[in-house]
């Protein structure tokens, strides 16, 4: 008898002791992480099979050394997660301050150069190229070009550069790179350069504030508007994204051409994005900005305004879309997926009143195959020949704010995205950083499966930017762009597991 | 007993009182609401112009494939069109949109600055123009001078600081910059003062 009492009051004393941690276990015995913190913890605890590093980098630097110390020991303007090595590629005198997109030339498996872009005004130095070994870095256009953002090599064998420029952005093409300096080009219009034979403008590519650009193998490229939303007016939309389909397609495996005029880019046709399908595609507008949508044709006479276009056309807009990468795995499954960037602001709203804690985003964009992606069907007004679907991929938080640079880590498809946020406005200021983030994987949703920071700067004055890696991803180049040095500094980042 | 028995009714009463409360408050609004107004940005759209598109020719895609289907059935749309609003103010067919009128817009008459540097906080507004300082004269000293001063963002003053190094190597600059480094070595932010310090050094030597 005594044991069945023993055994009731035991029981008794589970059961209250189960409903106490169920009803009150929240606030009484809070655990240490919550899952989300744990699915956190995790990621980075599996770093090295995720990211191929070591560890990550804890918190943002808070360092900013000085322009004495960052002269003799460059490598120094940069902390990376364990595992990770630093070396300087450029840290010439030459090199213009302001290095923003960039990639290998003659391409990314045995390159001799980088070829780069400078982001400052007309008066400067546009378009430089840097020789890997020295790091000696040369002219290749001098000025007349406003802040030089996007550069990309062609697949025949150019290199295409931007103007994030507002509405007067222009895209150019240069053809022999290496044997190509001091070339001036006009500050506006379509004027012929000093050296015509050597760096044109495009005026087929419309004009707007070049920053993200996609470049598929036949030529058809994507690109976008960094403009942020109520620019010219309260209420004006932010930056589009639009697609450039060359009359005549790039054939793969063609030699590189040796005259500008043979170009795909010459002439061709200009689609919008505009999220909504719906009703014959008319639930457009705000609020609707994801998810599948159409691509709508811009007629006009080149130069086309993309920025007036997209307004009148009721293009979907984003918050100051930036660089964008093609993911080349898709590409070799015959598929097109991009990703790119918005910056959004991220300054913190009790350090200004005026902060959005919009802290940006990365999205990715599907559109069909690359047969579907490059062909005109106009019904409408509307390309039905491709389907563009966009997804965000990573949202922005307080500490992974205002995505710039963005591209896609070869062999493990991981993205690293480099930061142009507000941190030094903050009230403990603090550096910009370079995060790793997976790829979304094959649970349900379209987001990332985790990130994590693997570099921080060491310099409040500066950012990291152009970020890329070379074809085998074990080299990640980056720009840390307006250092406290005064001259541009370009970083290889090496030891990826 | 009697107090359970308090209780209970009480909770019915007051559910008695809440739900009717509940009910008369939902009349009195949906009674008011007024009909609504529809503003369709379709309706004056412009006629599309031609030009380099024209060269992609009309579609052979069948009507089936037409981009406006979608999965929902027409009952469905047809129910979704009479709770919104009248069907003829929903456009169904893609010419109803608006086309892009380029006669309409004259290049550079918009907003031209970059958004980088358009829509900038205070802070980085006095950090842009300190970033374009001409570090090749002396009158930018003054700028440099006050953001020392006074410039409350640690940043602006580290963007001073850089600018008074490399206007300070030059031989006529190097006193003046150096006084003005001496005052910012004692920064109350760290990385001021030990970047001041550095470069005062670099100055003297």
């Amino acid at each position: 008898m005594n044991r069945y009492v023993a055994l009731a009051v035991a029981a008794a004393v589970t059961v209250a002791s189960s409903a106490t941690a169920t009803d009150f276990g929240n606030r009484h015995h809070r655990p240490k992480l919550d899952f989300g913190q744990r699915v956190e913890e995790l990621t980075r605890e599996s770093s090295r099979e995720l990211f191929g590093t070591l560890g990550e980098v804890g918190e943002s630097s808070t360092k900013s050394i000085s322009a004495t110390k960052a002269e003799k020991n460059p490598e120094a303007l940069l902390t990376v997660a364990p595992g990770l090595r630093v070396r300087v590629l450029s840290a010439d005198a030459s090199l213009a301050p302001n290095i923003d997109q960039m990639f290998l030339w003659p391409n990314a498996k045995h390159p001799t150069h980088i070829i780069a872009c400078n982001e400052q005004g007309s008066g400067q130095v546009a378009v430089q190229r840097v020789d890997v070994k020295s790091g000696k870095a040369e002219t290749i256009i001098s000025s007349g070009l406003t802040s030089c953002d996007p550069a990309r090599l062609t697949p025949w064998g150019t290199v295409v550069v931007g103007e994030e420029n507002g509405v007067n952005g222009r895209i150019f093409e240069i053809l022999d790179p290496i044997h190509t300096s001091n070339v001036t080009v006009p500050a506006s219009g379509f004027g012929p350069s000093s050296d015509p034979a050597h760096v044109v403008a495009r005026p087929a590519l419309g004009q707007f504030s070049f920053e993200g650009i996609g470049i598929l193998p036949n030529g058809v490229v994507y690109l976008t508007d960094e403009n942020r939303p109520g620019t010219g007016g309260i209420g004006n939309p932010g930056g589009a994204l639009v697609k450039f389909i060359p009359t005549q397609l790039w054939a793969a495996g063609r030699a590189p051409i040796t005259s500008l005029d043979q170009s795909p880019w010459t002439g061709g046709s200009i689609f919008g994005f505009r999220a909504g399908r719906n009703s014959g595609n008319t639930d457009v507008g705000q609020g609707n900005e994801y998810g599948r949508g159409v691509w709508v044709a811009v007629t006009g006479t080149a130069p086309i305004n993309l920025r007036a276009a997209a307004s009148a056309l009721k293009l979907t807009a984003y918050y100051r879309p930036e660089d964008m990468s093609v993911d080349q795995e898709a590409l070799g499954d015959g598929d097109v997926r991009f990703c790119g960037t918005n910056t959004g602001q991220d300054i913190p709203a009790d350090v200004d009143p005026n902060g959005d804690n919009k802290w940006g985003e990365v999205y990715c964009v599907t559109d069909g195959t690359i047969a579907e992606a490059s062909s005109i069907a106009v019904l409408n007004g509307i390309n039905i020949a491709s389907i563009p679907e966009y997804h965000p991929l990573v949202l922005g938080t307080s500490l992974f704010g205002m995505p710039d640079n963005i591209d896609i880590q070869p062999g493990t498809g991981n993205f690293l995205v480099d930061e142009d946020g507000e941190g030094a406005l903050h009230a403990t200021p603090h550096n910009n950083d370079i995060w790793a983030c997976l790829d979304d994987g094959d649970d349900a949703d379209t987001l990332t499966d985790g990130c994590i920071r693997v570099m921080s700067l060491n310099d409040l004055t500066a950012e990291p930017t152009g970020g890329f890696f070379d074809g085998k991803g074990e080299h990640y180049y980056v720009s840390i762009q307006h250092n406290i040095t005064g001259h541009g500094v370009i970083l290889d980042v090496s030891g990826w597991r | 007993m009697t107090l359970t028995a308090l209780i209970g009714i009480s909770a019915v009463v007051f559910a008695l009182v809440h739900f009717s409360r509940g009910s008369s408050d939902d009349r009195p609004a949906q009674a008011s609401q007024p009909a609504p107004v529809r503003l369709s940005p379709f309706a004056s759209a412009a006629p599309a112009s031609t030009n380099s598109v024209a060269a992609a020719q009309p579609t052979a895609f069948s009507r089936a494939e037409r981009p406006e289907a979608d999965d929902e059935s027409p009952a469905m749309r047809e129910r979704q069109s009479e709770a919104d609003a009248d069907p003829a103010d929903v456009p169904t067919d893609p010419t109803d949109f608006p086309t892009y009128d380029e006669s309409a817009v004259r290049l550079g008459d918009e907003h031209e600055i970059p958004a980088d540097k358009s829509g900038l906080t205070e802070a980085n507004a006095r950090a842009a123009a300190l970033r374009e300082v001409d570090i090749a004269t002396p009158a930018s000293f003054s700028l440099l001078e006050q953001t020392l001063r006074s410039d409350p963002t640690a940043r602006n003053r580290l963007l001073a600081v850089k600018s008074l190094r490399l206007l300070g190597k030059q031989a006529d600059n190097a006193e003046r910059a150096r006084q003005a480094l001496r005052l910012a070595m004692s920064d109350a932010d760290q990385n001021v003062s030990a970047n001041a310090r550095d470069a005062y050094d670099e100055l003297t030597r």
